[in-house]
């Protein structure tokens, strides 16, 4: 950012969800929301399987004719939720089952998968589990990766590839490959001086997604810190967040700030503009307040980041602790493709914006 | 019992030294912390302050204008929390201090949100309790202040062997959450702040 010239673009809020269950709302799962806009509703409650707060939520991704939802627990537990969808007029036709874990749920099957959650500040958990689903609610255990050094905040799978990226209280990222029937760690990113509460991968657009066929008797990598985003935020930074459509990176945090960056072609570049490769990025967020976006094979003096619109006190005074982009339904839309963002703040609150100008 | 204890002799401030809004008449205590000695050296620019630091005095009330906490508040909040191994207050074992609270206003115009700095001095570099008396301070806060406040607490630089440890400890929100979960520690902790207020 050159100066402190106003970003360009609005964030806008359309709507503001009643989830009606107590204040902190953590997280969101980032898939796209049964409804948009002013018609959102909400669906169902699910209740009843954990013991204490539920830190985080997932979808399953690419299924069809079902439902299935992961989340993790402060109780050391993980649960693995369905809802099938009964075609024959059976409304409300609702079925939860709760797989009972000591671990993390998730695996190669079903690509989304949690850390074990932390129980007490004295006794804390530091894996990651892996689980592979064998057949319907049959979970077992693949790996446990051990080499975090503080609890794990985040975990993501690559869009395209076996590829797991955890992030820490160690203020470390870690990727980690399967190797001969053994999973363990490939890389270690370690240019944050914070706990890193997030961690994403950039989506994969088309079957690009075969960098490594040919593989070395070793399977380290070597990721290198392609930009850091400017600094927007003032205290740690709990999510950030890429759209899979357009590219844009969507964050917040403990200042209660929203903020969109957008990465463009510098200007005195634009003309090897086709030159540029994209393989993969991966997002990182910390306590120190900055981004840190890294890729391991793209030209990166290319292209710049920048702030292209802002939002103080999203949720009033409160900390925001989620945003994601999911694809807007209601009847206001402007373009079938048109995207709003989406945020969970400690008031308890679920708000929807839309990105105006 | 005694024995057990990480400081059996901890030093004791009299509860008429600790500082108050009361104490103003004797020596004159500045909210910097400063120790008003080069006061008189100072120039009064007393037209910086008063007309807009005055409130527009009682009849505001019902609007939704800031009120006004100074640290002196915090530490009346904090003050009173007992230590987990005496029978004694923060304030008194001067683990709290006003000179060490530190209020922050919001960072730009359009942020609505404050933030106190509270930094704790346990009583000895080793202290095991330094982090459940932070957290006790930081709950304290947490639960007396308006939201639009964000609360850092901190172990005084020097005073603790591990003091970046337990600032990160006390920093992580995800943390602090699991322990209030902690039948255990909130034990703990519902004794120490059953001595506010």
């Amino acid at each position: 950012m050159s100066t402190n010239a106003p970003p360009p673009r609005d964030l806008t809020p359309l709507a503001t969800l009643d989830p009606q269950h107590k204040p902190h709302v953590d997280d969101l799962p980032t898939s796209t929301p049964p409804h948009g806009g002013d018609r959102l509703l909400r669906q169902n409650l699910v209740s009843g399987g954990h013991k204490r707060s539920i830190r985080s939520v997932a979808w399953k991704p690419g299924t069809r004719g079902e439902s299935v939802l992961a989340t993790g627990s402060f109780d050391a537990s993980a649960g693995i939720w369905r809802k099938y969808e009964r075609n024959a007029g059976a409304e409300g036709g609702v079925v939860l089952d709760e797989g009972d874990f000591t671990g993390g749920g998730g695996g190669e099957g079903m690509r989304g998968m949690q850390s074990q959650m932390t129980t007490t500040p004295s006794a804390r958990d530091k894996s990651v589990w892996i689980w592979e689903e064998l057949e319907d609610d049959n979970f077992e255990t693949v790996a446990v990766l051990q080499e975090h050094e503080g609890d794990v905040k985040c975990v993501a799978w690559h869009p395209s590839e076996e590829l797991l990226a955890s992030a820490s209280y160690d203020d470390t990222v870690r990727l980690w490959r399967e190797d001969l029937d053994d999973w363990g760690q490939c890389a270690l990113l370690s240019g944050h001086r914070g706990t890193v509460w997030w961690v994403e991968f950039e989506g994969v657009e088309g079957p690009n997604g075969v960098p490594s066929i040919l593989r070395t008797s070793s399977i380290e990598e070597d990721w290198v810190e392609e930009t850091r985003l400017p600094k927007a935020h003032g205290r740690a930074i709990y999510t950030a967040t890429w759209s899979k459509k357009t590219g844009l990176i969507a964050s917040t945090g403990s200042d209660g700030k929203i903020v969109i960056y957008q990465e463009r072609w510098k200007s005195d570049a634009s003309a090897s503009a086709s030159a540029a490769s994209e393989v993969n990025g991966d997002a990182m967020d910390t306590s120190d307040g900055t981004l840190l976006a890294e890729g391991n094979q793209k030209d990166s003096s290319l292209t710049e980041w920048v702030i292209i619109a802002e939002i103080e006190g999203a949720h009033g005074v409160f900390e925001v602790n989620h945003v994601c982009w999911a694809r807007r339904c209601d009847k206001g839309k402007r373009s079938s493709e048109e995207e709003v963002i989406v945020s969970t703040g400690d008031d308890g609150e679920v708000k929807v914006w839309t990105l105006d100008g | 019992m005694e024995a057990n204890k990480d400081n059996a002799n901890p030093t004791i401030l009299n509860q008429s030294d600790l500082p108050s809004r009361r104490s103003d008449s004797g020596v004159k205590k500045r909210d910097d912390g400063g120790t008003g000695l080069f006061d008189s050296l100072v120039p009064a620019y007393t037209y910086l302050t008063d007309p807009f630091d005055q409130p527009a005095s009682s009849s505001d009330t019902d609007d939704d204008s800031v009120e006004e906490i100074d640290e002196q508040e915090i530490y009346d909040l904090i003050s009173t929390i007992s230590d987990p191994e005496h029978p004694l207050s923060l304030g008194s074992l001067a683990v709290v201090n006003l000179p060490d609270i530190h209020i922050q206003p919001p960072s730009s115009p359009r942020s609505p949100i404050s933030t106190v700095l509270v930094e704790i001095t346990p009583t000895i570099t080793h202290c095991s309790l330094a982090t459940v008396i932070g957290l006790g301070v930081r709950v304290r806060l947490e639960q007396s202040l308006p939201p639009r406040f964000r609360v850092d607490v901190r172990i005084k630089q020097g005073t603790h062997s591990t003091d970046e440890a337990v600032n990160k400890q006390l920093g992580d929100k995800e943390r602090v959450a699991a322990a209030l979960e902690n039948g255990t520690l909130m034990g703990v902790l519902k004794k120490m702040l059953s001595t506010c207020e």
